[in-house]
């Protein structure tokens, strides 16, 4: 017996009540599952999981405050303390995992174009050095010091992968290293073109 | 990606128990927070799927209760308006039921939701909305009796 057949024959229902409860019950379990919300939701819930993630938000305010170094700051390292928990193997001793191998497929793909990522990474870093001297030295340690940090994580990430490479999680974290890493040379780019050096010093 | 995989089951359940557009928006990010934050915590020990799906619950419930409406809507016995709430679906699917259902006061909603459309039994009913078993069996019985007799017209 279906589970939801369990109550439809309570003993104050008259048959027909009975079959209109199974009918009911079984127009309740045809429902859509799924409602695609009308605006993109991932913006909010991205500002939110850096807010709450961000370690060190005396150091952040820091930034901002001396060399109005935007949000990406604290996102960057708020990503270090968690792919740094990768790397330690704070969740691979205890790795999720999907049931649904569609979604597994779907984070593999997003993966596919870490060749693009890596030519745009190099151009920016191309152009950190160029720029350099239009930078406070302490945002160019400071981003140097990130990105390193951030490659020594894809590292361990990928050396995690090898040894499980289905795990969900895994490619998730790494497509947001990827991601992560791109947007803090891509506000790089912006911050330096969008300022004149004397404003630096 | 996670969101993109799940966004659409997430907001579904949370559009038809909070039976609010923007309020489910917001319980969708809410909910995608939260599993961002206890993601190292999933051991593995059921799918996936059901994991968040307990997670959207567990925070609708709880954003309801933090605002203040868990007491004044689950304590009371209200009667049920059919006169001026809204389907929380407003295309595709059974719109006669989706708009029954917005119509059930906000108890018998939750748990007809939680039983027939979700596949809850009656006890995690009873320990999600703080309801004794024989609450739960009562709300469904009475909003299966209230749709029926709404669909039948």
């Amino acid at each position: 017996m279906k589970w939801w057949l369990r109550w439809r024959r309570t003993p104050d229902l008259t048959p027909e009540e009975g079959a209109a409860t199974d009918a009911l019950v079984a127009r309740a379990r045809a429902l859509p599952r799924e409602a695609e919300p009308q605006r993109d939701l991932w913006l909010g819930i991205r500002n939110r999981i850096e807010l709450a993630q961000a370690p060190d938000p005396a150091r952040a305010r820091g930034w901002r405050t001396r060399v109005s170094v935007p949000v990406w700051a604290a996102s960057a390292a708020a990503l270090l303390v968690l792919a740094a928990s990768v790397g330690t193997g704070l969740w691979l001793s205890r790795p999720p995992s999907l049931d649904d191998p569609a979604a597994v497929r779907a984070l593999a793909d997003s993966l596919r174009d870490r060749d693009g990522m890596s030519g745009m990474r190099h151009n920016l870093l191309e152009l950190l050095g160029e720029r350099r001297d239009q930078l406070p030295p302490e945002v160019v340690a400071a981003v140097e010091k990130n990105l390193a940090e951030i490659d020594r994580a894809i590292a361990e990430i990928h050396i995690a992968f090898e040894k499980n490479p289905n795990n969900a999680a895994l490619q998730f974290l790494l497509a947001e290293a990827y991601r992560r890493e791109a947007d803090m040379l891509e506000q790089l780019e912006w911050w330096t073109s969008t300022r004149e050096p004397e404003a630096h010093s | 990606m996670l969101y993109r995989e799940n966004v659409g089951r997430v907001h579904a359940l949370c559009l038809r128990m909070a039976r609010d557009r923007s309020e489910a928006d917001e319980l969708t990010q809410e909910t995608f927070v939260r599993v961002w934050e206890r993601l190292g915590s999933f051991r593995g020990d059921s799918a996936f799927s059901t994991w968040l799906h307990r997670v959207t619950v567990n925070v609708v419930i709880a954003e309801l209760r933090r605002r203040g409406r868990w007491r004044d809507r689950f304590t009371s016995a209200q009667a049920e308006d059919f006169g001026a709430a809204q389907p929380a679906f407003s295309a595709g699917g059974d719109l006669d039921l989706e708009r029954a259902i917005a119509r059930l006061s906000p108890q018998a909603r939750l748990v007809f939701l939680l039983h027939d459309v979700e596949g809850y039994q009656h006890g995690e009913i009873a320990e999600l909305l703080g309801l004794a078993v024989g609450t739960s069996k009562a709300h469904l019985h009475r909003a299966r009796g209230l749709l029926r007799e709404h669909l039948s017209r």
